[in-house]
């Protein structure tokens, strides 16, 4: 349905009458923030997590954690697995193999500090394949202008599974890049000139971890085989610094049930697709929970159980892309009236003197990394 | 043609003693005025020369000529100005365009005494004969039926007439005869014929049709037979009224919730791309709206898009789009007649919920050939049309044509660029008149393609014929024999996703037989009634992989085989003078019919594979189902008064077709489906009222009618339904309850200058899913508005006629928000996050308003040319306001924006250019 609407579009488009603006809608102010309880059990031995939350409203989008939660896992063959709370709505159990066990069903069950009973169905923990290859490819995405086009780097997933997996995926891409400040801290004024030496590194490498935002799914349901060639998962491009040093991903696939998979296919419906001439309802996504003392309110969120594959990769100097990036390090020279031009709220100017010693103010940027959003501390998996 | 009203000035000569026309003069005039040459002429012939101040005004006269005829020199002074020189008594007359008959037709006199007109020793003209009529003034000719003695003094007898254009020879649907004496009036049908039972005698009848001159005539009725009669063309005054219907017509006619809409009224309108579109005419009207601009698909009191049947000729068009709604598939110079019913449906219609749209073609013209077309910016078409044997049988080729690849290669966009639109249609009409009965014949073929680059191609084509024989058994009994096939097909190619890529053609056939009868049982009760039988063939085809790497499994989406067969009885009846009772009764039989296979599923479960129970399997021809569906129809006018009108109505409509699509508007691959074992008809009761009044002195009339229509079994289907993968339709439709009720307001002024109308409905319309079980529900079973819930809508269109010339128009068009699920908080699972939304439909986008402005330049009136221009300039969207679409929201770096799509957010002008054979009026 989407090319249609895109075909539709078009023809509007073409005749130069279609547009398309930001408009900010009206929404009732007084919708109330709702539950929101989150989790998963794998099949891998380890800490097993669920999180409760309160939505909030669409303009003041923020994480409203709840702490002080009763969680208790349970399975189908009794067994309860009471979860302490990790980091403030942050629940976790340690769970061993023998609990975790294909075709087992677990279920959630939660008592909030205000105490509210909300409990999650049960979900099947089906077998599934081991993560396959990931590849990618080179592609050319055309621009407005017909000389001009830009490379991205495409991944793909492939999937070869036997009929007795289950034909429900799901990936999450969970990205760790290196990066580095443009300069290293030596020269600082905050009134006064100060030189460090040895000159600071500290903040110089940094490393950003982030999980794709982007919802994968695919179910082999309809096909043949349980097997899919070609399935496009996230693309970089060298429009962002992830591959000026170091790009790593750890692709983590899930073998879903059925019911957890609907779940997950509809939020990526609801993430991904535009509105236009033949646009879809959004669709109302229910989860698997209740809220067993108030059940006329809504719980948000789904609880389910997987089988996990997950590998890592690592990709550098890619041939073929162009590294375009901005380092967000802006040089300037000092003004016609000097130093002056700083008050304290400037304190600590940065500066340096390069190859000609006509000396340059930097911007904070450029000396502490962690302003983009990194972390200093190198990840485990880091190579030396 | 009153000749008495159009003499207003006289030149008088000098009664001479040798007054004749035949006279010979001699004339020498350079740059004179008509007049000083008229009294030249009657100075030296005593003959008068008889002429409207208004036609001889600024007309001069040049010539060298000795000894001519006075008449020739006449005809020399006014050659080609249009005016044409008659003899009468001696003198002369000058009217435009037309000469004094030699000879009156058949004319019996009123003095039973004389036998007939022939008996006369020598022709009467007609002002003679309109002189010997003397007192009433207007009438003209005589109408003689049957014959003479051969009915009883006291027998009512049955006269059925046909009404046509005197131009084309077409006959004429809905023109109305009304008899003065007593107060009684008929119309015409589909075929252009009326009935009437009366008693023999002598009436003044006046034949009357939209955009001809009203004419009166003296109906002598001996006995039962039949008649014809030609109405003409209004030249003189912009009588034609512009839309639907005329006075007498809207408030005589049975039908509440009739709507009808002109040819010239098309025209006028602006229009988006200058394209003329008698669909988006007809949403001007109260009671429906468009699913979106450039989108196809209508809303009618309520109802989905899927609830409207669209016949053209008889034949049922599945798709009325071309181009995903920008252009109608109904071109708009073939349309002869185009009706529109949304609340009392006659019993001979079965089918869709909510509305029936029923066009009429043109027949070609019985007299002369001739063509017309016109050129817009994108598309082009031609139609030509002239007797094979004049006055009897005639022919009609029209076809269009779309090139607008050219603007496509415009356009800086790799995708666009690449991409490929056209559509064309063709349509052909043949009419042979016996004599007592008609035989036509309609062809009709439309055909789209559309290439997005080489992501995805879709084509998709109408096919139809019918072919019906009409037949008069007795004046009193008629009936309409009549083949109609129909095939609607697309053929999707998507290679978007390699893996993915599929190839997709859908079929769907529709062939029906249907007799219909009309029977006169007394001059007050008028019986309809009739059968028919439909044969659907539908084929949902196969999803097969397209290309090397798609992995899609090949999925056969199943066939239907389906007979309909119908019976229905109507009976309308004048059961007080001032009261009219229509009642009818149609019973339909739906019968899925095999092979086919058919699940069973567990009772307590989902429908849903995983579930099923048993496998049913069913021969060739086995009927699956017996669906037995009466509707029951009904509706009551009362006339309060000679201007004013009451009407009520109850309407049952049962639908077996329906569109399987969870999207807004209707995709050009939207799969029709038919009823089967598991997913019932539709059905929908309605109830309207409504109150019509003219206030004729001041050329206004005003209506309101309310109703309230209750759909049951409404297939709604479940969020993300894919059409595509699933050839068991009822796992993913749910049977929905429909509860649309509103308020429409019209006011209308024509057949003057200025002229328009005001239309404001006040609707709802609101959907429940509420079954039992969970998997039963949508939107957890509460009420929800329907996607087209469009509370209050307004439409003003006003037409101003400068001359006959010059016509600019305006509209402004007002429509509440439509309903939108917005999103209401933010949740986050593992840090990313997520939207939850409202109520399904809780929200609205914001208000539409648009204002579109026109005029439209004729070429000169001259009567006799070969070629007739016209021009429109459109300026649509004048303020350029960004009426939203859609409004949908895109979750970017955590942050949900909220975007509104508008289809045109700019004034659009377009110029369109029209042309015809022939002068500004003929057809």
């Amino acid at each position: 349905m989407l090319q249609i609407k895109n075909s539709a579009l078009i023809i509007s488009m073409l005749l130069l009458f279609a547009c398309i603006k930001p408009y900010d809608p009206v929404i009732d102010a007084s919708v109330k923030s709702k539950y929101v309880v989150s989790g998963r059990i794998t099949d891998i031995e380890g800490w097993q997590e669920v999180e409760v939350s309160l939505s909030s409203p669409v303009d003041l989008a923020k994480y409203v954690p709840l702490p002080g939660c009763q969680v208790n896992v349970a399975d189908d063959k009794g067994n309860v697995f009471a979860m302490v709370e990790f980091t403030p709505g942050l629940y976790r159990v340690w769970m061993t193999h023998e609990n975790l066990v294909h075709g087992t069903s677990y279920k959630v069950h939660v008592v909030t500090p205000g105490g509210d009973e909300l409990v999650s169905g049960y979900d099947q923990m089906p077998a599934g394949p081991v993560l396959d290859s990931i590849y990618y490819a080179l592609k050319e995405i055309p621009t407005t202008d017909p000389a001009v086009s830009n490379q991205i780097m495409q991944f793909y997933v492939d999937i070869n599974a036997s009929g007795d997996y289950s034909k429900y995926y799901k990936w999450e891409i969970l990205e760790t890049w290196e990066y580095h400040a443009v300069h290293i801290l030596e020269y600082y004024y905050d009134g006064k000139h100060h030189k460090v030496d040895p000159p600071d590194s500290s903040k110089k490498v940094c490393w950003i971890t982030s999980l794709s935002k982007n919802v994968f799914t695919v179910s082999t349901k309809s096909l043949a085989q349980n097997t899919y060639k070609q399935f496009p998962l996230h693309n970089i491009d060298g429009k962002s610094s992830r591959l000026g040093i170091l790009y790593s991903m750890l692709v983590s696939q899930f073998a879903l049930s059925e019911k957890a998979y609907n779940y997950w296919e509809k939020l990526r419906i609801n993430s991904n697709d535009q509105g236009g001439l033949y646009e879809k309802q959004p669709l109302a996504i229910k989860g698997n929970l209740v809220n067993l003392t108030h059940p006329d309110l809504d719980v948000l969120g789904y609880f389910y159980a997987a089988s996990q594959s997950s590998r890592r990769y690592f990709y550098k100097d890619v041939p073929g892309i162009h590294l375009d990036y901005n380092n967000h390090c802006n040089e300037s020279s000092l003004g016609r009236f000097g130093w002056k031009e700083f008050t304290r709220d400037d304190y600590p100017v940065y500066y340096y003197y390069p190859a000609t010693w006509i000396l340059r103010i930097l911007d904070h940027e450029c000396v502490n990394c962690t302003l983009g959003g990194g972390v200093t501390v190198k990840p485990d998996f880091w190579p030396n | 043609m009153n000749l008495l009203l159009l003499i207003h000035v006289f030149f008088f000569g000098h009664a001479l003693q040798d007054k004749s026309p035949d006279t010979l003069v001699s004339c020498h005039f350079k740059d004179a005025p008509f007049t000083e040459f008229c009294e030249f002429i009657t100075a030296k012939t005593g003959v008068n020369i008889y002429i409207h101040e208004a036609w001889a005004a600024g007309l001069t006269v040049t010539m060298d000529a000795d000894n001519i005829r006075a008449k020739t020199a006449v005809e020399l002074a006014l050659k080609g100005k249009g005016l044409e020189v008659s003899l009468w008594n001696g003198d002369l007359v000058v009217m435009p365009g037309e000469k004094l008959p030699e000879k009156l037709p058949g004319f019996e006199a009123l003095h039973p005494e004389s036998d007939s007109a022939h008996a006369g020793a020598h022709a009467i003209t007609r002002s003679e004969e309109h002189y010997l009529t003397g007192r009433k003034a207007d009438v003209l000719q005589t109408i003689r039926v049957g014959r003479k003695g051969a009915a009883g003094s006291d027998a009512m007898v049955t006269i059925r007439g046909r009404i046509t254009d005197q131009q084309t020879g077409e006959s004429l649907i809905g023109a109305t005869m009304y008899l003065e004496e007593t107060n009684t009036g008929t119309a015409t049908d589909l075929n252009g014929l009326l009935s009437m039972v009366l008693k023999p005698g002598s009436y003044t009848a006046v034949f009357a049709y939209m955009g001809l001159e009203k004419k009166r005539a003296l109906l002598e009725v001996h006995s039962g037979g039949e008649f014809n009669i030609e109405l003409k063309k209004s030249a003189i005054e912009m009588k034609e009224v512009v839309v639907f219907g005329d006075r007498q017509m809207n408030f005589r006619f049975k039908a509440p919730g009739l709507e009808k809409i002109s040819a010239k009224a098309i025209k006028e309108i602006p229009m988006m791309m200058g394209e003329r579109d008698i669909l988006k005419v007809s949403e001007m009207m109260p009671g429906i709206v468009t699913v979106g601009e450039g989108s196809a698909g209508l809303n009618v009191r309520g109802g989905n898009y899927d609830q409207n049947a669209f016949y053209l000729n008889r034949i049922p068009i599945y798709n009325t789009s071309h181009l995903f709604g920008f252009f109608p598939v109904f071109n708009a110079d073939i349309v002869k007649d185009f009706s529109i019913y949304k609340g009392y449906i006659p019993a001979e219609y079965g089918g869709q919920l909510s509305s029936v749209f029923s066009i009429t073609g043109r027949q070609g013209n019985r007299k002369r050939f001739t063509a017309r077309g016109g050129i817009s910016p994108v598309a082009a078409n031609l139609t030509v049309e002239g007797p094979i044997k004049k006055d009897t049988s005639s022919f009609l080729i029209s076809g269009r044509y779309l090139y607008s690849d050219w603007i496509l290669r415009q356009i800086n966009d790799p995708v666009i660029r690449t991409s490929k639109a056209g559509f064309n249609d063709l349509s052909a009409a043949l009419n042979y008149d016996f004599r007592k009965s008609q035989l036509s014949l309609f062809v009709y073929h439309s055909q789209d393609d559309f290439k997005l680059s080489d992501i995805t191609s879709y084509n998709y084509s109408n096919n139809g014929a019918n072919l019906n024989v009409s037949r008069n058994f007795s004046p009193s009994l008629r009936a309409d024999f009549s083949l109609t096939g129909s095939r609607y097909a697309f053929k999707t190619t998507d290679k978007q996703e390699p893996t993915l890529a599929y190839q997709h053609e859908y079929v769907i056939g529709d062939y029906r037989v249907n007799a219909d009868f009309t029977q006169d049982l007394t001059s007050k009760n008028n019986l309809r009634y009739g059968a028919g039988i439909t044969f659907y063939s539908l084929d949902r085809g196969t999803v097969s992989p397209f290309g090397e790497k798609s992995l899609r499994l090949p999925v056969a989406l199943g066939k239907d085989q389906d007979v309909e067969s119908a019976l229905y009885l109507s009976d309308s009846h004048d059961v007080l003078p001032w009261m009219n009772v229509t009642a009818g009764v149609r019973l339909t039989l739906f019968n899925p019919i095999g092979p086919r296979t058919v699940y069973n599923y567990y009772p307590g479960s989902p429908k849903d594979p995983r579930y099923i129970s048993d496998t049913l399997h069913f021969g060739s021809g086995q009927a699956i189902r017996w669906y037995v569906e009466p509707d029951f129809r009904a509706a009551v006018i009362m006339h309060t008064d000679a201007s004013g009108t009451v009407k009520v109505s109850f309407n049952q409509m049962h639908q077996n077709l329906f569109v399987l699509n969870n999207t807004i508007a209707l995709a050009p691959n939207s799969q029709w489906k038919l009823a089967d074992y598991h997913i019932p008809p539709a059905r929908s009761d309605q109830f309207s009222a409504g109150v019509f009044r003219s206030f004729p002195k001041l050329g206004w009339e005003a209506s309101m009618e309310v109703y309230y229509k209750r759909t049951v079994n409404y297939p709604e289907f479940v969020d993300g339904a894919d059409f595509l993968k699933n050839p068991n339709v009822e796992t993913t439709v749910l049977p929905g309850k429909q509860d649309a009720y509103g308020i429409e307001f019209l006011l209308r002024r024509s057949g003057r200058k200025l002229e328009g109308w005001l239309a404001y409905t006040l609707s709802r319309s609101i959907v429940r899913v509420d079954g039992t079980e969970s998997w039963e529900k949508i939107n957890n079973g509460l009420s929800y508005p329907a996607n087209y819930d469009i509370p209050n809508v307004v439409n003003t269109v006003v037409m101003y006629h400068f001359s006959r010339r010059l016509t600019a128009s305006g509209v402004v068009t007002y429509q509440t928000g439509k309903p939108v699920t917005y999103p209401v908080s933010i949740y986050y699972i593992n840090g990313i996050p997520y939207v939850d939304y409202s109520n399904r439909n809780e929200y609205r986008i914001p208000d539409y308003f648009r204002l579109d402005l026109s005029l439209t330049l004729e070429g000169n009136l001259r009567r006799n040319k070969f070629i007739h221009n016209s021009l429109t300039f459109n300026l649509y969207n004048v303020t350029g306001r960004q009426n939203p679409y859609s409004v949908y929201f895109k979750l970017e770096g955590g942050k949900i924006k909220s975007y509104q799509y508008s289809v045109i957010g700019v004034p659009v002008f377009t110029i369109t250019w029209l042309f015809k054979l022939g002068n500004y009026a003929s057809d």
